[in-house]
């Protein structure tokens, strides 16, 4: 388990696989199984999210507050970050390994994705809280203890639930490549 | 502003959803007919389904932010709540078909100098460049066109869904 599971190869032959415009923008790091992979993981999540909120009668308000373009920004960040995470997984478990040695690294992902979100988020927060504190002449000093306790707290928070969501999504992507590779044999069985 | 915004990502996620299914349905007809016989064919198309997926997703929840979903009790909301379920399940057997595409390809790696892999970017190159021609297929085809009925199922599937999205959503916009 863990690293005996690990990559055979670093270099697998559709990590090559990228079409040319991809591969000038991301050259030899992003793969075909990452960025498909990455992609499912942060659609699923997000439509798994809308439609809770849906079912429960609280879309309305979720999205209310969210303008068009902030709920973009964040979608695309959140798509970087899966695209990140899913990428580190598979530099260091091939997705065949154990459930369990991909649950395992997908928490170990999805935590500090989680924290790498929050982050952002402080930063951005934290740059208006300073800048308003700045031009309003108020102590600006109480606005960074201030985020600094939001980042202290939201940081145990953020890697639970980062954690969490990228141990499900370890799985789900294992369960995804063993379901495609049974797809295969029966194919191959049926000739 | 906003309803600029609003106009563009709608016009977004309309034409992300005529490419998926003018590919999808492009994709399933190429593999049932016996015209696409390659993987690599395959392969071009899933980077751009999942990129339209992406689109797809991030221009749908715009849209639904900009409309103000009524609640799940109405009409409306019972659609859209198939609607949603149904994206899940497309997007589930998406995945499953594009692993099938993905581990596909790994089986029919060509091998040389006694088990050496090829040269990874001269792999890329013969695979997806434009100007590598039918070769390119011929090369994939031992392995591919064992897994073609398996394609064309899984394109077909794919596009059958995507109508089905679609009326889905001219009943959400036009009733």
């Amino acid at each position: 388990m863990g690293e005996s599971e690990g990559r055979q190869s670093s270099r697998s032959p559709e990590t090559h696989a990228e079409p040319h415009a991809v591969a000038a923008v991301f050259g030899d790091r992003l793969s075909l199984q990452t960025w498909a992979l990455a992609t499912f993981d942060v659609a699923l999540f997000v439509l798994v999210t809308v439609l809770a909120g849906h079912a429960s009668g609280a879309l309305a308000d979720l999205l209310g507050g969210l303008s068009t373009l902030v709920g973009a920004a964040v979608f695309c960040v959140l798509w970087a970050l899966f695209v990140l995470a899913v990428g580190w997984v598979r530099s260091r478990v091939e997705l065949s390994a154990s459930l369990w040695t991909l649950a395992l690294h997908g928490f170990a992902a999805g935590a500090m994705a989680g924290v790498a979100f929050l982050s952002g988020l402080v930063a951005v927060l934290a740059v208006r809280s300073i800048v308003g504190g700045l031009v309003s002449r108020t102590a600006t000093l109480s606005a960074v203890g201030g985020v600094a306790l939001i980042l202290l707290l939201g940081v145990a928070v953020a890697s639970a639930v980062g954690g969490v969501i990228g141990l499900l999504v370890g799985v789900l992507d294992g369960l995804c490549v063993r379901l495609a590779d049974r797809v295969l044999t029966v194919s191959a069985s049926d000739r | 502003m906003g309803a600029l915004t609003s106009l563009a990502m709608r016009t977004l996620h309309v034409l992300t959803v005529t490419v998926l299914v003018g590919g999808s349905a492009a994709a399933w007809y190429g593999y049932r007919s016996g015209a696409v016989t390659g993987l690599a064919a395959a392969g071009r198309f899933e980077w751009l389904f999942w990129t339209g997926v992406g689109a797809l997703v991030l221009t749908g929840v715009g849209n639904l932010g900009a409309l103000g979903p009524p609640g799940p009790t109405t009409d409306w909301g019972r659609t859209l709540l198939v609607k949603l379920t149904l994206v899940v399940a497309l997007v589930c057997g998406s995945a499953i078909r594009t692993m099938v595409v993905v581990r596909a390809r790994e089986a029919a790696r060509p091998v040389a100098d006694g088990g050496r892999e090829i040269d990874a970017g001269q792999d890329n190159e013969d695979r997806d460049s434009p100007s590598a021609g039918p070769d390119n297929d011929d090369r994939d085809s031992p392995s591919a066109d064992p897994h073609r009925t398996v394609l064309s199922k899984s394109y077909g599937a794919t596009t059958g869904l995507l109508v089905v999205l679609v009326v889905l959503a001219e009943v959400l916009a036009h009733g």
